[in-house]
């Protein structure tokens, strides 16, 4: 009886995908403009204002817009990240400590000319993949298309703070002189959509909106291409699950750049144990494609295909270890230190840790385990109003995993190597890393 | 405990066909409730083949893995007819109101109380009613949840993959 009701169950779940088989997808070709990069062997980078560029809505004619001029004094295959209090959610009492924020033209390619609008403060993560826009920062005169004819496609996208429920579109998305074109994205918390199923309600929390997000957006640029999420197709005010084709889900647009599509790399300068109000990065886009964005003298980390790698704190071994940038703090257990009243570990005094960073499979053997430091100190000694930025918070973490979240990307240079690449350094998805500063914090 | 199965599995296929074609969802087990089939859509897995554990069950535990369609591993044990924890692992976070049951209210209260961590800070909530931890990222998920009152005496979770 037990196998009959499984036998039972599968032909009703089929009958639930059917209406999503054989849809149609996006054009997921390395496709993309052609035009050669003509700017992108200056050294001196990490230029530009301490504000992103306010959204703007324009149109434009696309693709003769690329390639652009250097939009933030950067090379073409470069952009500038922004920790800094975002105004907006600011408004909302929310603080965006740590949220590393990106601006991004995101273009409706369909129609001729092209209609594109500046998005600001889209947060970059290293820990998800794929473009994900609050509905309500992306205009409606875009009209971006829906990913297939037919019933809507909706997603929804678990985060372990909460879900996001949106629909999913075609749309493409230029960032300096990179474009990535018809990627499928995700409009989050669309009013178009009937509200999300208990399914989704019942991941956890709803998370799709400024005040948790922190921005308008998330911009997932991890090791991976696909989210492989939960889809669901609605009509007639519900939706069902459905099964979506790789080619067609929300996927990390880095995959989508004509050359620069291998990985990306995000530096950060150092910064003061005590905290900085505003600081700015990069994020550069290929790995050994271009001058900016060699590997040499970078060490590597080989992760497994989960992006997970060992982390040896203490004595103790954390084999799902990940480096996010969409983790405000670092999430490690430290055992022997108290916490505060904010949850945060609490140390006497300012306290470095060393960490060993190995790869948590044999294959790839890691060549070389990778000490690293992190910072703790006491938060409540910190000013979280006047500053954004801090190396040194630590939260308890998991028992398997430590988390290395912004706190941990403050003078460095990380690479992300996109899964499938083919590098000198290895195959990816794996981590690269090297120093900015004399601290490595 | 067979006989148990069988009748109850009577009753979910009668539950799953009148529901089915409103709701994905399935009736039946969640945390502190009976020993029902998990009630999650997807694949039961032979006895004994938790892909999370790989711990051999205490006597006197009963397991139950099912797979779901979205490929999430979920393991229920369940003593004296109750369900006292369960784990899960997979890429996407389940329904978890499905599988918590009552408790899910606690994990969801705990959640929403937190500051801003970001998106992947993980989650542990710890009351007098429910243990339960959440972490990963995109992709690759995983969690576990316990009810210390009907945890049975002398067993330790750690022989489960939980950590107390």
């Amino acid at each position: 009886m037990k196998n009959l009701s499984v036998a039972l169950l599968l032909p009703i779940s089929c009958l639930l995908l059917l209406s999503g088989c054989g849809g149609g997808g996006a054009d997921v070709g390395f496709m993309g403009y052609s035009g050669g990069y003509t700017s992108g062997t200056t050294s001196n980078y990490g230029g530009g204002t301490s504000t992103l560029p306010n959204g703007s809505n324009a149109t434009a004619t696309f693709p003769q817009t690329l390639p652009v001029t250097n939009t933030q004094g950067a090379p073409s295959n470069q952009v500038n990240v922004i920790i800094e209090q975002n105004p907006a959610a600011s408004a909302l009492g929310a603080y965006s400590t740590n949220t590393p924020f990106v601006s991004i033209n995101l273009c409706n390619a369909s129609t001729q000319p092209a209609v594109c609008q500046t998005i600001d403060h889209v947060l970059v993560d290293t820990g998800s993949y794929g473009l994900r826009l609050l509905a309500s920062a992306v205009n409606t005169n875009l009209n971006l298309p829906a990913i297939q004819n037919g019933p809507l496609v909706a997603e929804c996208t678990t985060f372990v703070s909460g879900f996001m429920w949106g629909s999913i579109h075609t749309a493409s998305l230029q960032m300096n002189g990179e474009l990535a074109k018809n990627v499928s994205v995700q409009l989050v918390a669309d009013s178009s959509l009937p509200p999300a199923p208990a399914s989704c309600t019942g991941t956890g929390t709803d998370i799709g909106n400024l005040a948790s997000i922190g921005g308008n957006g998330i911009l997932g640029v991890g090791p991976l291409i696909q989210d492989q999420g939960s889809y669901y197709t609605c009509s007639a005010g519900s939706c069902t699950s459905t099964n979506l084709p790789l080619s067609s889900q929300v996927s990390n647009p880095v995959a989508f750049f004509a050359l620069d599509n291998n990985g990306v790399l995000l530096q950060f300068p150092a910064i003061p144990a005590s905290g900085q109000p505003s600081v700015t990065g990069t994020l550069t886009f290929g790995l050994n494609t271009q001058a900016d964005n060699s590997l040499a003298g970078f060490s590597i980390l080989p992760s497994d295909l989960s992006t997970y790698f060992n982390a040896t704190i203490a004595g103790q071994a954390y084999p799902q270890s990940f480096i996010d940038s969409g983790s405000v703090y670092n999430y490690i257990t430290l055992p022997g230190l108290t916490l505060n009243a904010n949850g945060d570990y609490a140390p006497g005094s300012y306290t470095l840790y060393s960490a060993t960073l190995s790869s948590n499979t044999t294959t790839p053997a890691n060549p070389n385990p990778l000490p690293v430091e992190f910072g703790v100190l006491d938060s409540s000694v910190l000013n979280f109003t006047a500053n954004a930025a801090f190396n040194d918070v630590v939260d308890p973490g998991s028992s398997g995993s430590a988390d290395f979240g912004m706190s941990f990307f403050y003078g460095k240079t990380i690479g992300f190597a996109l899964v499938g690449s083919t590098l000198p350094q290895g195959t990816g998805p794996f981590y690269a890393l090297q120093c900015t500063s004399s601290n490595c914090l | 405990m067979e006989h148990r199965l069988n009748s109850e599995s009577k009753h979910l296929v009668l539950l799953f066909l009148a529901g089915a074609l409103l709701l994905p969802r399935v009736v039946g087990a969640a945390l502190g409730g009976s020993d029902q089939r998990l009630a999650l859509e997807g694949a039961l897995q032979p006895s004994g083949s938790s892909r999370l554990a790989a711990l051999p069950v205490p006597s006197g535990v009963r397991e139950q893995t099912l797979i779901t369609p979205q490929g999430v591993s979920v393991t229920q044990w369940s003593a004296q007819g109750f369900v006292f924890a369960l784990r899960w692992q997979g890429p996407m976070i389940p329904d978890l109101s499905a599988i918590l049951g009552a408790s899910f209210q606690s994990y969801n209260t705990a959640l929403k109380a937190r500051p801003r961590l970001g998106l992947n800070a993980p989650l542990r909530v710890q009351t007098a009613g429910l243990v339960a931890h959440t972490s990963g990222h995109m992709g690759a998920y995983s969690g576990w949840a316990y009810l210390p009152a009907l945890v049975p005496q002398g067993l330790n979770l750690t022989t489960l993959g939980i950590e107390p």
